[in-house]
């Protein structure tokens, strides 16, 4: 057993007082993510100014929202965005499945995750919208009913994967989740608009707001926004899966090793348990709890 | 030389042989521990009852609600039934056992389904009689109930048995199943809802544009099965 | 008078509805951060490609 594996860090800064614009040594940002990041921040900063200041609020057409159709700002790059992040799950699961290659799982995992919580904002936001257009929190509208569904679909893909502890096993049962709940979409959106049409007359009033100028500008740029804001998510959250996986694999390397000392003698074990004990989150027992959990 | 009785490998009908196979031996099993006899169909009957207690006595009420809750009680039971005809394979390393066994993944998937389409069907069967008597629900459109209750039968069939699989031989089983699998089969409830509305309400019409929905989800979800057991029980 | 107050209620929900978003983003944004430099303090560098 080389020093090298005793302590992975490998002698590196411990990364005391790093930043925004510094790069953290064990974090998950690259010099071109943390470009990326400073981007997004700025673009948002104008995006608010646009959406919330710049652009009129929608008095022209016959059922004008008013103030409300800023909130569509926020609602349609939302939906766009886990759109976006479930079709990158399905390649990925498409891909993994043609090459086997752990990539593509992490890309789909990783998509997933952050679908999940785009799909939550379209949810809210789409009810708060909802609040003041239909005058209840919920209506069993048809886009908004599907999207329901997919979420719920897809939190149950996050949830066998958290389930399947085989790196193998899981991808291959995720890569055909991911699939059949990408197929599922159209079919449940389809369903649910036939069955609306039946029950919803015309009562039910949709806002049909004039989108143009500043306020078809202002939803360009938000969508453009919540795709990039998508986009560094998904570095990150690839990074992170593919360090786990790594860890996860060098953990059972790493318990092996430890148990193949304790067999040797007891002054290991002695200090694979203080290691343990300690707080430096170091040694194989803290990187094995991590697998474990 | 090959045997002339036994099919050549990958062609239809070797396929559809192992699908018999795998078929008759899931209903054995069932013939000989009667688990969805003695257990599945008094559930489902409970299921319907308990939906008398929580709606009304009132038989207008029921009547309404008749094509839905037939649905639901078939729904809730499939996942039942599923977790039986999987928790089978997964005890004592079965699903091994098939994927060594040779025979053609395809067929593999198509004899579950049946296995379990076959389940369903006799469920559905004590399920109708249930709540003609229960609700006096009486059918007027008897060829279109039939029909949606084949489409749908073998729709939920070959998601199930998708589902069955991927869920089989997991410690989180008997709750991860119903999570995964009840979102995506919303769109049977809702077409077989509508379908049964249409066939109980003597509007057929309407219904037909339903099982249409119904047979290209279950032909849909045949071919994913068949895809999906051919990844997962090749060697890994 | 009766405008001013459905506009101000109007306010009410843009302004919740931006909070939400924006504060869901945040949060999970520097949730993956601060979990992405847990795990990966725990790898060497050799492993992580990015760097």
């Amino acid at each position: 057993m080389s020093p090298d594996n005793v302590d992975p860090r490998g002698g590196r800064d411990p990364g005391t007082g790093a930043g925004l614009f510094r790069m953290h040594p064990d974090g998950t940002a690259s010099r071109g993510s943390r470009i990326l990041g400073i981007v997004v921040l700025l673009a948002s900063a104008a995006f608010l100014f646009v959406a919330l200041v710049a652009s009129p609020p929608d008095d022209q057409s016959e059922n004008a929202m008013g103030d409300l159709v800023r909130i569509m700002y926020l609602h349609v790059p939302a939906a766009v965005a886990c759109y976006l992040a479930f079709f990158v799950t399905a390649v990925g699961s498409i891909g993994y499945l043609r090459k086997r290659t752990e990539g593509w799982d992490l890309l789909a995992a990783a998509s997933a995750e952050v679908g999940v919580v785009f799909t939550a904002l379209t949810l809210v936001t789409g009810s708060i919208w909802g609040h003041i257009a239909w005058g209840s929190w919920w209506e069993w509208d048809a886009r908004l009913t599907s999207t329901l569904v997919m979420f719920l679909v897809y939190i149950g893909y996050l949830a066998l994967r958290s389930a399947i502890l085989d790196p193998v096993v899981r991808a291959k049962r995720a890569a055909i989740v991911g699939v059949v709940a990408f197929v599922n979409v159209p079919i449940v959106h389809y369903s649910v608009d036939w069955w609306r049409s039946l029950h919803q007359g015309p009562t039910i009033s949709r806002f049909d707001p004039t989108i143009d100028g500043l306020k078809l500008f202002a939803l360009m740029f938000g969508m453009l926004l919540g795709i990039a804001v998508y986009v560094w998510l998904m570095i990150h959250r690839f990074r992170m899966q593919y360090a786990a996986a790594h860890l996860e694999a060098r953990g059972l390397d790493l318990a092996l090793a430890e148990r193949r000392a304790e067999a040797s003698g007891a002054s290991a074990t002695a200090q694979a348990a203080a290691t343990a004990a300690g707080s430096e989150p170091v040694g194989a027992s803290t990187v094995e709890k991590e697998v474990l959990r | 030389m090959p045997d002339p009785a036994i099919p050549a490998e990958g062609t239809v009908a070797a396929v559809l042989a192992d699908a018999r196979l795998v078929a008759a031996k899931d209903l054995r099993l069932e013939w000989r521990s009667r688990v969805v006899l003695s257990q599945l169909v008094p559930f489902a009957i409970l299921v319907l009852v308990l939906f008398g207690f929580a709606l009304d006595p009132d038989r207008t009420a029921l009547q309404k609600a008749t094509p839905g809750l037939f649905w639901l009680a078939v729904l809730f039971s499939t996942v039942l039934a599923l977790q039986r005809a999987f928790a089978v394979e997964a005890t004592d390393g079965v699903t091994d056992a098939l994927r060594m066994s040779g025979l053609d993944p395809a067929g593999i998937f198509l004899g579950k389904a049946a296995g379990l389409a076959v389940h369903l069907g006799v469920l559905e069967v004590v399920l109708l009689a249930g709540v003609s008597l229960f609700y006096g629900a009486t059918p007027h459109g008897p060829l279109l109930l039939v029909a949606t209750c084949v489409a749908a039968t073998v729709g939920l069939a070959a998601v199930g048995s998708v589902y069955g699989i991927l869920s089989a031989a997991m410690r989180v089983r008997d709750s991860l199943l119903p999570l995964l699998l009840l979102p995506i089969v919303a769109p049977v409830l809702i077409a077989a809802s509508q379908a049964f509305t249409a066939a109980y309400e003597q509007t057929s019409g309407a219904g037909w544009r339903w099982f249409g929905l119904l047979a290209v989800f279950a032909s849909l979800y045949a071919a994913i099965g068949i895809f999906a057991f051919e990844q997962l029980l090749e060697e890994s | 008078m009766i405008g001013l107050v459905l506009a101000a209620s109007d306010w009410t929900y843009v302004g919740w509805s931006y909070v939400v978003v924006i504060g869901t983003l945040v949060t999970f944004a520097v949730w993956t951060v601060l979990r992405g430099r847990r795990i990966g303090r725990r790898l060497p560098p050799e492993e992580r490609r990015w760097m």
